[in-house]
């Protein structure tokens, strides 16, 4: 429903003049200053730039380091997104079932949103350590049974534990609200129609729940790189040997650690261009199988 | 090709349904006869629903039985129980086009593809819907979801159709034409059917027998002419027509029925405090009447409703005679004939046995028993 | 509810027991680990009895570290960013949607564009801007030289944020979210209202003061709370921004207490910081959870 009532020339935009100068200003001109730095190259002891063409961009594709860490991005973007979907989603079909126990789960699954990565990653690294943490009876008894810090598959079941427990609540709470939404006579007339509770399921529960999904997974995949720099920060510091160092994490190093504006500033282009054409992917593709009929 | 094999009679044996603590029905016993068009009418909140779900599966018994073609279903699956069910709004599949809505039973049951197309088809011919069959719900007028709605129950050929306000969605006109329309597909296809409205003239339109419920309990459960002229309580001679049956408190003395100040209202042998009930339209103009005085005057058009101040102060609602126009008198007087009149104990409500208007034994005997 | 669905029933509630165990233990453990000294700890690894030294642990936290002071840091931020974003969300939402005329869908569009990338994934040039806010100013006056032309030298102005409240707070405010969500909510507020206010005479400023304002309350308090939360658990921005203690948050604080050097990390003194760091945000989601809820799925209608 569109408002549209009060009529006036200026005033709407005095009225969203402050939140765009700060979208301009944190947003939008971080945005081209990193195209701009993707193109130059800063001069030694300050000052000045200079146009280097894709001068940049042929360092940072031809080093091996990048495309491994370009490789882990996605790996971790689509099974980080993928784990705590799913999870989220069980849990929200589970909760949508008006079982005794439902309103206080769905009170404590909302509240690891209060709890930051960076602080879930140091209390996981804590719980999840191979010689101090729970798993580390089981070392004892088999060594090398849970070893992430030289393990990779243990390094990211690790990450994606981490990461699924910090996810649940937003897809928790989008999900189980559209599953709500979903009026109780079409199960019933489902019922009627001779579909099971599993049928039911799938013909007419998750066809209805696919505008939340597909939100879900549009931000799901964005949050599961930002949320990423505070568990590997806090957890593997892109380690074991570099096989964790997203592409958030290793910008992170080179801009801040090795002040290389500009492969740092190349890279955030590659990264912004990567997810802007997953989001526009999503958009063209998966949007088509949603079904906005209600 | 919609022709079901048998109809089957539905049992209501010492029904309860209770919500935690408040029985919604608590104990209700019918039986519906097979084939037969049975209308469940109640005001809102009184247990349509509930009774319904019940019949359909939908809703679990706290304790009795139901039995359909003599078999006890309590116990069933609502897919086992070989009923149909239109719902009030609708519950389309809103992602499913309408062949897929109508069909989607027949896939569940897992009936092929070409016999599936052919059944569908059909059903949808018999609502025509025809043309419709690849739009979503979506797309859909309100009287065309309700027609896919029902040719997704019929294309299953069930045994019982149950209807839970199918029509109270619509608009007035639509209604009325809907309305036709079920009456000319129950008269085809013959299926027990249940309609729960609040609507007495969907009730009395489409039924064969209407069961009058309160409070979760049958008030009176016969046929719609039964209904209106021989009430059974209070209830159900306030619940049906319009305007409402009057209902005056009075005292039956030596052959009179007397208001509570002392005037003579009618001629009845009654002894005793009742409840005396007459239809507005049977108030009739007496020269020799009860001097009233006339306080709200409603044209309707074809006819006028006026109501009426009694001596006492008690007030009478009078429908003039079709097409009769113009003035009454300001110094009306009227008689309340003594054939037309009902009695009900004032305590329980219900019709008072000495006191069976003249007419109605006559009508009685017109009553159709469906077969 | 429809069939027999004990079966089902009782899958649902084992899930639900899952869920539950998977979310609480962590939490259980942080609690226990909290109570224990460093000595019992190194003794005893890790243990599911709660020891008796958490007042110690508190105390020490509370006197030995930067906690304090950098909780009180996360209280200010995100008191700046939840008040700053809701109220750069009322104005903006209330010109998109109350008014007519162009532009109204282009500002939405700048607005929601800014969900999908992140600030972290800006953050080096994210910094470089907060280093100097005159920058784009810099920039336009020394386009073609003209500033020099007419003054004799480029414009040099500089305003550096960094290490500033102002500079940790107002990046975290250039997120569209807040508005979107607004957005939604104004969308499904009769537009009678703001006719009989017209009809009233009632000017569209006074109209969002006296009407609008106070018939959302609900919804913006929720809102508030929720951007002071996110705001709170912020990790990566305050780390680079802000470089000194006396500006660090708690989160990046409590990251701080792992980098102990050679010996086994004393879990138990961390743990107890990330009860202090993680206490206020739990409090106030499991307090105001139903609301938040309610403020959350309102956009996803
Ligand atoms: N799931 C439920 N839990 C508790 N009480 C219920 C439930 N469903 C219905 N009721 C109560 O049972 C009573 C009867 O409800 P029902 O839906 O059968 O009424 P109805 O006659 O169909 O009314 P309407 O004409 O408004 O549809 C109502 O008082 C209602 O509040
Ligand atoms: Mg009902």
């Amino acid at each position: 429903m569109k408002q549209e009532i009060f009529r006036s020339r200026w005033l709407p935009w005095w009225l969203s003049a402050p939140q765009l100068i700060v979208l301009f200003l944190f947003f939008y001109l971080p945005i081209a200053l990193a195209f701009f730095w993707a193109f130059h190259l800063e001069q030694p002891f300050g000052g000045g730039s200079e146009f280097v063409g894709l001068e940049n961009f042929r360092r940072v594709l031809g080093s091996g380091e990048f495309w491994t860490s370009a490789g882990a991005t996605l790996l971790y973007m689509i099974l980080a997104s993928g784990t705590s979907i799913t999870t989220a989603l069980i849990l929200a079909l589970a909760a949508d079932r008006a079982l005794k126990l439902s309103p206080l789960a769905r009170n404590v699954f909302i509240w690891p949103k209060a709890v930051a990565s960076a602080s879930i990653g140091v209390i996981f690294v804590f719980i999840l350590n191979p010689f101090l943490g729970i798993l580390a009876p089981l070392n004892e008894i088999w060594p090398g049974f849970w070893n992430p810090r030289t393990n990779v598959t243990h390094t990211y079941i690790m990450l994606f534990v981490t990461n699924v427990w910090n996810a649940i609540p937003f897809t928790f709470i989008i999900l189980l609200a559209g599953l709500q939404a979903i009026p109780q006579e079409l199960h019933k007339a489902g019922a009627m129609d001779g579909s099971g509770p599993w049928r039911r399921l799938w013909d007419i529960q998750l066809p209805l729940l696919t505008p939340q999904l597909f939100v879900v997974i549009v931000l799901e995949v964005a949050d599961s790189l930002s949320g990423s720099f505070g568990l590997i920060d806090t957890m593997t510091q892109g380690g074991p040997g570099g096989s964790t160092n997203l592409l958030v994490y290793k910008i992170y190093s080179d801009g801040f650690k090795a002040y290389d504006l500009s492969g740092a500033a190349t890279q955030t282009v590659i990264l912004m261009v990567l997810v802007a054409c997953i989001t526009g992917f999503q958009y063209f593709f998966l949007e088509r199988k949603v079904n906005y009929d209600r | 090709m919609l022709e079901t094999s048998s109809t089957a009679a539905i049992g209501l044996h010492g029904l309860v349904k209770s919500y935690g603590e408040t029985p919604v029905i608590p104990g209700l016993d019918a039986e519906l006869r097979g084939g037969e068009f049975t209308v469940i009418l109640g005001p809102s909140g009184c247990g349509k629903s509930t009774l319904l779900n019940c019949i359909a599966g939908l809703e679990r018994l706290s304790a009795g039985r139901i039995t359909i073609g003599g078999r006890e279903v309590q116990e069933e699956e609502p897919k086992n129980r070989r009923l149909a069910m239109v719902f009030q709004n609708y519950a389309l599949y809103p992602h499913m086009t309408v062949a897929e809505n109508i069909g989607y039973a027949l896939k569940v049951a897992g009936v092929n593809k070409t016999e599936r197309a052919a059944r569908v088809a059909e059903a949808a011919r018999v609502v025509e819907l025809g043309d419709y069959l690849d739009r979503r719900p979506g797309q859909l007028s309100g009287g065309q979801r309700q027609r896919v709605a029902i040719a997704r129950a019929v294309v299953r050929e069930p045994q019982v159709l149950l209807y839970d306000e199918p029509l109270s969605n619509l608009d007035a006109k639509l209604r009325h034409d809907m309305r036709r329309e079920l009456a000319e597909l129950h008269r085809r296809i013959g299926a027990t059917s249940v309609f729960v409205t609040h609507d007495q003239v969907e009730a009395m339109t489409l039924a064969d027998r209407i069961m009058v419920l309160n409070k979760g309990r049958i008030e009176q459960f016969d046929t719609p002419e039964a209904i209106y002229h021989r009430p059974a309580s209070t209830f159900v001679a306030g619940f049906i027509g319009s305007p409402a049956m009057n209902l005056v408190d009075v005292t039956g003395e030596g052959g009179v029925l007397r208001l509570a100040d002392g005037t003579a209202l009618a001629a009845h042998s009654h002894r005793g405090p009742a409840i005396l009930g007459i239809r507005p339209e049977l108030v009739v103009p007496a020269p020799d009447g009860l001097p009233v005085q006339i306080t709200y005057r409603e044209e309707l058009g074809a006819h006028a409703v006026l109501t009426l101040r009694l001596p006492d102060g008690t007030a009478l609602r009078m429908a003039t005679a079709l097409g009769q126009r113009g003035g009454l008198p300001t110094d009306l007087r009227v008689a309340l004939p003594a054939a037309e009149l009902h009695l009900f104990d004032p305590l329980t409500g219900k019709a008072l046995a000495s006191a069976t208007p003249a007419t109605q034994t006559k009508k009685a005997q017109h009553d159709h028993v469906p077969s | 509810m429809i069939e027999n669905t004990s079966s089902i029933d009782r899958v649902a509630g084992a899930i639900l027991i899952a869920g539950l165990l998977f979310v609480l233990t962590p939490l259980a453990f942080v609690v226990i680990t909290a109570t224990q000294s460093y000595e019992d700890f190194l003794r005893n690894n890790f243990s599911l009895i709660p020891g008796s030294h958490f007042l110690e642990n508190f105390r020490e936290v509370w006197s030995r570290t930067d906690l304090p002071r950098q909780t009180l840091n996360s209280i200010i931020v995100g008191g700046i960013v939840a008040t700053g974003r809701v109220a750069l969300a009322v104005t903006t939402s209330y010109a998109v949607v109350f008014f007519t005329g162009r532009g109204r869908g282009f500002v939405y569009a700048l607005v929601v564009a800014s969900i999908m990338l992140p600030l972290e994934l800006m953050i080096i040039t994210a910094y470089q801007v907060t280093a100097n806010v005159a920058l784009p100013l810099n920039v336009v006056a020394n386009l073609g030289g003209w500033w020099g032309a007419l003054f004799g030298g480029p414009l040099d102005l500089q305003w550096n944020l960094l290490d500033t409240y102002a500079g940790i707070s107002i990046p975290l405010m250039a997120q569209g979210s807040c508005t979107m969500i607004l957005v939604q909510f104004f969308r499904t507020i009769p537009p009678q209202l703001a006719r009989a206010a017209i009809v009233d005479g009632v000017g569209p400023l006074r109209f969002l003061w006296d009407i609008l304002l106070p018939l959302s309350k609900g919804p913006l308090t929720a809102l508030g709370i929720y951007m002071f939360i996110s705001a709170w658990i912020q990790y990566m921005w305050p780390l680079v921004a802000a470089s000194s203690p006396a500006r660090t948050m708690a989160v990046v604080g409590l990251t701080r207490l792992q980098e102990d050097g050679e010996r086994i990390p004393d879990f138990p003194l961390q743990m107890t910081g990330a009860i202090l760091v993680t206490l206020p945000p739990l409090i106030l989601i499991a307090l105001f959870q139903r609301r938040i809820v309610r403020g959350l799925t309102l956009s996803e209608k």
